[in-house]
């Protein structure tokens, strides 16, 4: 297999959130698969059958490990279940519930959403690490609109 | 958190509550304290608005004559099913605020059908850190929890009808004059009578716990400030004070069935009665946004519970924001 084309499907990966592909052609197959730690994204290679397309020797399977940039990052996202405006923190002046690095538990409350004066406090589906915050504080949202992506804890 | 101090200081009010004058010999005899320790509790319970006169060598009188809130007799007056319902029912001298308090309690799913009072919050709390003052024994301050296994379809609207729900109570008390500014404030010729503040805790899609804080001025009003709004109480509106017992008995009554019923409420119909309450339709006011203020005048709301109003000629609707009148002629 061409190693241009191995490039190519690991930009595809990065690019898409999946956390593995296997693509066979012919006796050849590749199998690219992703693990993602708390902070930056990995990207092991295997490539079974190496032939000529890995020139640079090494031995059989071979792993290559791309350090990539954490953006897009997969993980859980925080959608908004409601039309509102978003506060990142319990009142005007305090520091934020949650923010980027952070470790959150399920059940622990990361904003607050007011709509008709109803003051919801969202709480986070699953235990992980805050890797984005997509809204600014007072922002309006609209339902279904990401809020928090979280890397989960395996 | 009942303290002694607490203890005494009711024991003070019942004692003024028949509006006489007492010396502070009289008072500290018969409370068993010095009278050293009588002026301190009179000094702390005016500082947390109770209006305590006092003239020189005579004696302390109230104001007004106070009635405090008996969880008992609270309980007393409540329907057999709502009875049925309300898992506890606890009335608190002093403490910071019945929706905190409520929530720190309780944990997940079990803050449901417990009723908190207050006569006295030292942190009562509005919209976004906005303060709520409720002077001692001159208001209601109560919080009710709730729990939905399965959020309510349109839970932004369980906003609304609390306030008609409230609406109600005073109708059934007697109590006209009074009206709704949206979402759920409770207003009465331009000033603030009352206010409800709904917090909700979950996951998206998940169980919902639900917390409803009402606070109302009985007779507070004069010793209240507020930044934006003047303050009336249903004193003004009846000319006495209703019994704040029964009042919080009917409040409890009415708002634990809207709170069970609203998942099946047909939310075209509570609009339509919350719609005959609003008192600021058709009027010029001020929405304050968090990155924007905007005039216009109020339309009404919408068939979901959202306010609209017509600024610079375009119909906008909104789903937040506090809207102030605009004192113009």
């Amino acid at each position: 297999m061409d190693i241009r084309k191995v490039k190519k499907l690991i930009e595809l990966l990065e690019e898409s959130g999946v956390s593995e592909i296997e693509v066979c052609e012919g006796e050849e197959s590749v199998r690219i698969s992703r693990q993602v730690h708390t902070q930056s994204t990995q990207t092991h290679v295997q490539v079974p059958d190496v032939g000529a397309a890995l020139a640079s020797g090494g031995t059989n399977p071979v792993a290559v490990e791309l350090q990539s940039e954490p953006q897009p990052e997969p993980g859980h996202i925080i959608t908004s279940p409601m039309v509102g405006i978003f506060y990142a923190s319990p009142a005007p002046g305090e520091p934020p519930f949650v923010s980027v690095g952070q470790v959150v538990n399920k059940g622990d409350v990361v904003c607050v959403l007011e709509a008709m004066k109803i003051m919801n406090q969202i709480e986070s589906d699953v235990t992980g690490t805050i890797s984005r915050v997509h809204v600014s504080n007072g922002e309006a949202v609209e339902y279904g609109q990401p809020l928090f992506t979280i890397t989960e804890v395996e | 958190m009942s303290t002694r101090s607490d203890s005494l200081r009711k024991r003070l009010i019942h004692i003024l509550a028949d509006g006489g004058l007492y010396s502070g010999a009289d008072l500290a005899r018969r409370l068993n304290v010095s009278r050293t320790a009588i002026w301190k509790h009179i000094r702390h319970m005016r500082t947390c608005g109770l209006v305590i006169e006092s003239a020189r060598g005579r004696g302390y009188q109230l104001r007004q004559t106070v009635g405090l809130l008996q969880a008992k007799t609270i309980r007393s007056l409540l329907s057999p099913a709502v009875s049925g319902r309300v898992s506890s029912l606890q009335v608190l001298f002093e403490t910071t605020s019945t929706n905190d308090v409520l929530s720190e309690n309780y944990g997940r799913a079990s803050l449901h059908g417990h009723v908190l009072l207050a006569e006295y919050q030292s942190q009562g709390r509005g919209r976004r850190g906005n303060d709520w003052i409720s002077p001692l024994a001159g208001s209601i301050n109560m919080s009710l929890g709730w729990h939905y296994d399965m959020p309510p379809q349109h839970p932004g609207c369980l906003s609304l009808a609390i306030a008609v729900g409230v609406m109600r109570v005073f109708g059934q008390h007697g109590i006209a004059g009074a009206g709704l500014k949206w979402p759920n404030d409770i207003f009465a010729n331009g000033r603030k009578l009352g206010g409800i503040l709904v917090e909700m805790r979950g996951e998206n899609a998940g169980p919902v716990d639900v917390i409803v804080g009402i606070g109302i001025n009985i007779n507070s009003a004069a010793a209240i400030r507020l930044a934006d709004d003047e303050v009336t109480d249903i004193q003004a509106l009846t000319g006495r004070p209703p019994s704040r017992n029964r009042l919080a008995a009917s409040l409890i009554n009415e708002l634990v069935m809207m709170l069970e019923r609203y998942p099946e409420l047909e939310i075209g119909s509570l609009l339509q009665e919350w719609r005959g309450y609003d008192c600021a339709r058709g009027r010029k006011a001020t929405i304050r946004l968090p990155d924007r203020t905007c005039s216009g005048q109020v339309i009404g709301v919408d068939d979901h519970g959202l306010l609209q109003m017509r600024i610079d000629n375009e119909l906008q609707t909104f789903t937040s924001g506090q809207i102030s009148f605009t004192v113009q002629n």
